[in-house]
Formats: structure tokens, sequence, C-alpha cells
């Protein structure tokens, strides 16, 4: 048990030093009915420094290095049915990491992170995607000395 | 033997015209100028030229200096004092003449006309002095008489020596065709062993027959006699027909060609041959001369390009040409002298390797191409399209420690984009310059920003702009 709690600790510390992702869900701030459809609203997205208890702090469109981690905040409503969305964060139009979130019905905030490395500065943007692939958001932003 | 006949081989067609052509042109400034003062400057500035280049050539640098300035200047006095002579050596005469017509230094005087013309007056009874000048000045000797310069003819002559005319005493100066001066003055000669009966005339015939190479015909008043002074010999004439072989015998016409005329053949041939040696060395100074290898960088220049498809990359965009010639010749070439062309007429879309051979290069007469480096070059072309694309602002630097970059907009967010379609078919954003965080300021703020179009390749369609204005809001941190 203890070993395996390791591995995972262990997999975990390596995908966010190399600046990979991290994903977490959180309960929306107000439940509704399921309505059966696959539909969603982006009510907000942006990227921020931090998100404490499902609060975006601090949102930005340049960020400094120093920060260490940034964060992509999106927050739906109108969700008929449990589905995913995705979180694609390009760094000079170049894929960097394709984060898959759930989202629940009714309403649903989720936010994807990355780590920062010194060769990360210059500017960077986050496709907000659904299941269907359809382009939701394209949020842009720069990492800065 | 043997490098005599390299030598040989190494000349082109291109090079004996060049000489051919040049010592053509030289002989005919000599053919049209000659005996002109225009010639005889021509003559000085080029011993002054030789004589600047041997100063030159014995370091002699003030001496050099002063008569390279000298030439210079006298080059352009030449063409302002003798623009008169110029003009009417080039106007005067047709085409045919400037190019490859001779007009004859020398003209024959028309002996029977003069010989009947001296027994008419004779039996006249009108004195008569007439000259025959020979190869000597005479110049310098004769005096005062007016400048007539009338063709000889019968009447003209008699007219001349008519008693109620002024100038009737004087002596008629005959140069080739012409009666150069009338009433003219001779020297008289000293000799006392003359018979007593030989007036001032004879005497004026003889001085300068004594002095000189002319024959000079005298016309008795009184005897109505016609005599030739020739030399120190006074001989009485008993017919025109004597007096004409005694003129013949003067002007040296032997029977089917004339003295003259010989003289002149040898002239204008000895003109040719030494224009030919001269160009000939002046050609070999130049184009053999010390030979000298040079390097040039020469940009490439592409040709015959599909205007639907333009140049991505190209792996060089300059060759570097080795050539050898004449140090005068490379010290003379020009860099747009030297060019290499690259004709894309036959080029796909994709990468295109092109060898770069002597075909592609064009060189000035003279210059020999030793190497290319590199000798090809790979050309990637593409198919010119247009794209969309937004604009993304590049924030760099550090912002103030207590302020957030909160928005930005940019204005126009999207511009057109032409350039290559593989190129823009991976290109999702246009970025601008970067910009200073630190020159921003608390609040609301506008600023004119450059975008930054990477590969150079790329371009802003027409109709769009290459600034965008970026309207930016900061506010303080939480």
């Amino acid at each position: 048990m203890v070993r395996k709690c390791c591995l995972v600790l262990g997999v975990w510390w390596l995908l966010s030093f190399s600046g990979a992702w991290t994903a977490q869900a959180q309960a929306p701030p107000r439940g509704g009915a399921n309505s059966g459809a696959s539909k969603l609203a982006l009510v907000q997205a942006l990227v921020c420094e931090d998100v404490k208890e499902g609060i975006p702090s601090n949102p930005a469109i340049a960020f400094s290095i120093s920060a260490g981690k940034i964060y992509c905040y999106t927050l739906f409503d109108q969700i008929t049915e449990d589905t995913v969305v995705y979180h694609h964060w390009f760094f000079r139009d170049k894929p960097s990491a394709r984060i898959r979130l759930s989202v629940k019905h009714p309403r649903w905030s989720t936010f994807s992170s990355i780590q920062l490395r010194e060769a990360d500065k210059g500017p960077w943007r986050v496709e907000i995607i659904d299941a269907g692939g359809r382009l939701l958001k394209n949020l842009r932003f720069s990492v800065t000395d | 033997m043997e490098k005599v006949l390299q030598f040989l081989s190494g000349i082109r067609w291109q090079d004996v015209v060049d000489i051919g052509l040049n010592s053509y042109i030289l002989f005919r400034f000599y053919v049209l100028f000659r005996g002109t003062y225009v010639f005889r400057v021509l003559i000085g500035l080029t011993m002054l030229w030789f004589f600047q280049q041997m100063a030159s050539y014995m370091g002699l640098i003030v001496t050099s200096w002063v008569v390279q300035g000298i030439v210079a200047v006298a080059a352009l006095i030449i063409v302002v004092v003798f623009r008169n002579e110029i003009r009417s050596v080039l106007q005067a005469r047709n085409f045919r003449t400037i190019l490859w017509g001779f007009t004859s230094k020398t003209r024959i005087a028309p002996i029977d006309i003069i010989a009947e013309c001296a027994f008419e007056l004779a039996r006249r009874r009108h004195g008569a002095l007439i000259v025959m000048p020979g190869d000597e000045d005479i110049q310098e000797l004769i005096q005062s008489g007016i400048a007539w310069n009338g063709d000889i003819s019968r009447e003209m002559i008699l007219s001349i020596f008519y008693p109620d005319n002024p100038v009737h005493d004087g002596a008629a100066l005959i140069e080739g065709d012409r009666v150069a001066r009338a009433g003219v003055i001779l020297p008289l000669s000293r000799r006392e062993d003359l018979p007593s009966y030989l007036g001032t005339r004879h005497r004026a015939a003889l001085g300068l027959a004594e002095a000189t190479d002319s024959l000079v015909i005298v016309v008795s008043e009184q005897r109505g006699e016609v005599s030739v002074a020739k030399g120190v010999r006074l001989q009485t004439i008993g017919s025109p027909r004597q007096l004409a072989e005694e003129l013949e015998e003067h002007f040296g016409i032997a029977d089917e060609q004339s003295l003259p005329a010989k003289k002149e053949r040898v002239e204008v041939t000895t003109a040719a041959l030494v224009s030919l040696l001269f160009i000939t060395g002046f050609w070999f100074s130049i184009s053999r001369g010390l030979e000298t290898l040079v390097t040039f960088d020469v940009p490439i220049e592409y040709q015959n390009r599909n205007p639907n498809m333009e140049i991505v990359h190209a792996s060089v965009n300059a060759v570097r040409l080795n050539l050898s010639g004449s140090g005068t010749l490379v010290k003379s070439t020009r860099s747009d002298q030297v060019r290499v062309r690259l004709d894309l007429s036959t080029a796909a879309v994709g990468q295109n390797d092109f060898a770069i051979t002597a075909s592609n290069i064009s060189l000035p007469p003279g210059l020999v191409l030793k190497n290319v480096n590199p000798q090809s070059i790979v050309v990637d072309l593409d198919v010119t399209v247009r794209k969309d694309l937004p604009v993304q602002v590049d924030w760099a630097g550090r912002l103030s420690e207590n302020l957030i970059l909160a928005e930005a907009t940019v204005d126009p967010s999207r511009v057109e984009i032409a350039g290559g379609k593989r190129i823009l078919e991976n290109l999702q954003t246009i970025y601008t310059e970067k910009v200073p965080l630190d020159r921003l300021r608390e609040g609301v703020g506008v600023i004119e920003v450059q975008l930054a179009i990477q590969p150079a390749s790329l371009k802003v369609a027409s109709g769009s702009n290459e600034k965008v204005a970026v309207k930016y809001l900061t506010r303080r941190r939480d």
C-alpha cells in the first residue's frame, strides 16, 4: 500500500516539475438538474496566478516566470449532461499540453495549470474546446521575466 | 615556340576584332585630322601621357602627378579650343568620308593651264611671277601679299597680272590646285653675275629659287619671254610644252604615277601600321599584363520566377567568384559588371537544386572565371497564398511588482498575411515585436506596436497595416 502511494506521488511530482499539467475538478457552486443533452455554455475563462477554493486570483495576460505556475480557469453553465472539455496549451503556436477535464451537470468550474520553466518565456495561448471539438475560447497571454 | 603557340591560341576572335576596330578608329582620326592643329595637339598629349606613365613607373611622384593634371586639363582644353575644327571635320564631311573616305592632301596644280597662261601673258607683254613651292617652307622668305585662295583658271591668272590690277607687280603663290596668295614680295638675288638686262622681277625669281627648292615662272614684260628659275639656274622657255615638262619635273610627276601620290600612300600606310602597332601594344598592356586574382561576393539574381510562386528560402544569397585577369582590368571592374543569374523557369514547388555554372555568370571581357563557391544552391519555392491571422502581443520584461496587466486589446485584431502556402498552413498567429512591460503605466494606455513577421518571406498583404494599436489596462495587485 505504501509502495503504491509512493509510486502515485512520484508520478505526480515528475509531471508537475517538468511543466506538465495538473487538473482538478471541484463541485459546482450551485447544483442543477441534468437535462440529458450534451450541451454547455462557457461562462468564464481566464488565466490566473492561482485558484484557491475554486476562486481564481489575479487573472492577467502577462505572468512573471517567477510565479512558477499559472492556471487556466473555466466556468461552465447550462450543462445538460456530464461531459468533458479540453484545455489545449500552445507555446508560440506549438502544442505544449492537452488536458482533458470533466464537467458535470448543471454547472461546473474546472482548471488546468502548467509549471513554468525558464524556456517558457514568450507568447502563449490556451484553446478551450468542448467534447465535440468546438472551439469555445482562445485565451492569449505571455510569460515574461 | 610552344609558348608562342599557346599564347596565340589564347587570343579570341573578339580580341582580334577589338584590336582591329580600335586601330581603324585611331587611323581614321589621323586621316580626318592630319594637317590640322588638332592632330598636332593630340600627338603632344599622347607624348605627355607616355611621359606620365614613365614618370609613374620610375616613381617620380610629383612629376607624374603634375603631368597627369596637365593631360587631364589639356583634354578639356582641346575640346573647347578646337571645337570649330572638330565640328568642321564632323559636319562638313559626309558619313562615307568620315568612315572610310580619303581626302588627298597633295593636289597637283593644273600644269597645262599654268603653262598656257604664262605664254599668253608673254604674248600680251604682261609681266608675271608665279611661285611653285617645293617641299621646303617658304613662308619666312616671302612678304606681304593678300590671301587669294581661288581655284586656278586661265582667267584668274590673266586677271591677277593684268597691268591695272593692284597686285600685278607681286608674285602669285600656287599651292596645290589653288592660287593661295597674290601680290607676294619675293627676296631679291644678290648675285652679281647676272646679265644687266635682267630686271627686278627676274632677280626676285632667282632670289627665292636660290634660297629654296621652289620653281618660279617669270614672264618678261619688255621682251615677252617666259623663263623658269630653279635653284641657281634661270632658263628661258621656248614653248608651253617645254614649260609643262619643267613643271612636271618640278612636281615629280612620272609617266603614270606621281611621286606625291606615292609619298602620300606611304604616309597613309605608315599611319595605318603605327595605329595597329599602338593599339595592339595598348591592348596587350591592358588585357595581358600582370595576371591578377580577385574574389567577388556576388548576390544571386533570380529570373523567370513563376509569379504565383515565391522563394521561401535559399541555401545562400551570394556566391563567391574567384576571377583572374590583368591588373588593369581587375582594378577597373565594378561590382555591377559581375553578375550571377539563376533561371527559375523550370523550378517547381519545394526544394530545387541548381548548379552554378559559367552560363549563370556574366563577366566583363578579359576576366576569366577560376572558381565558384558554392557550386550549387538549393532554392525552396512555394505557392503564394493569403491568410487572415490573429495578432498577439509579445509582452516582455517585467511589470512593476504591484501591478497586474489585466487586459489588452489589439486594433486591428487580425491581419492578412501573404506568403508561401506551406509556411502559412502552419502559422496560426502573428506576433508583435516585443513590448516591454516596464513602459506601461497604471490604468489605461495605448501604444503602437510593429508586427514581427517571421519568416522574412512573409509579408503583410496590401491593405493591411504593419503596425497595430494596443490598448491595455493595468491594475493594482489584490
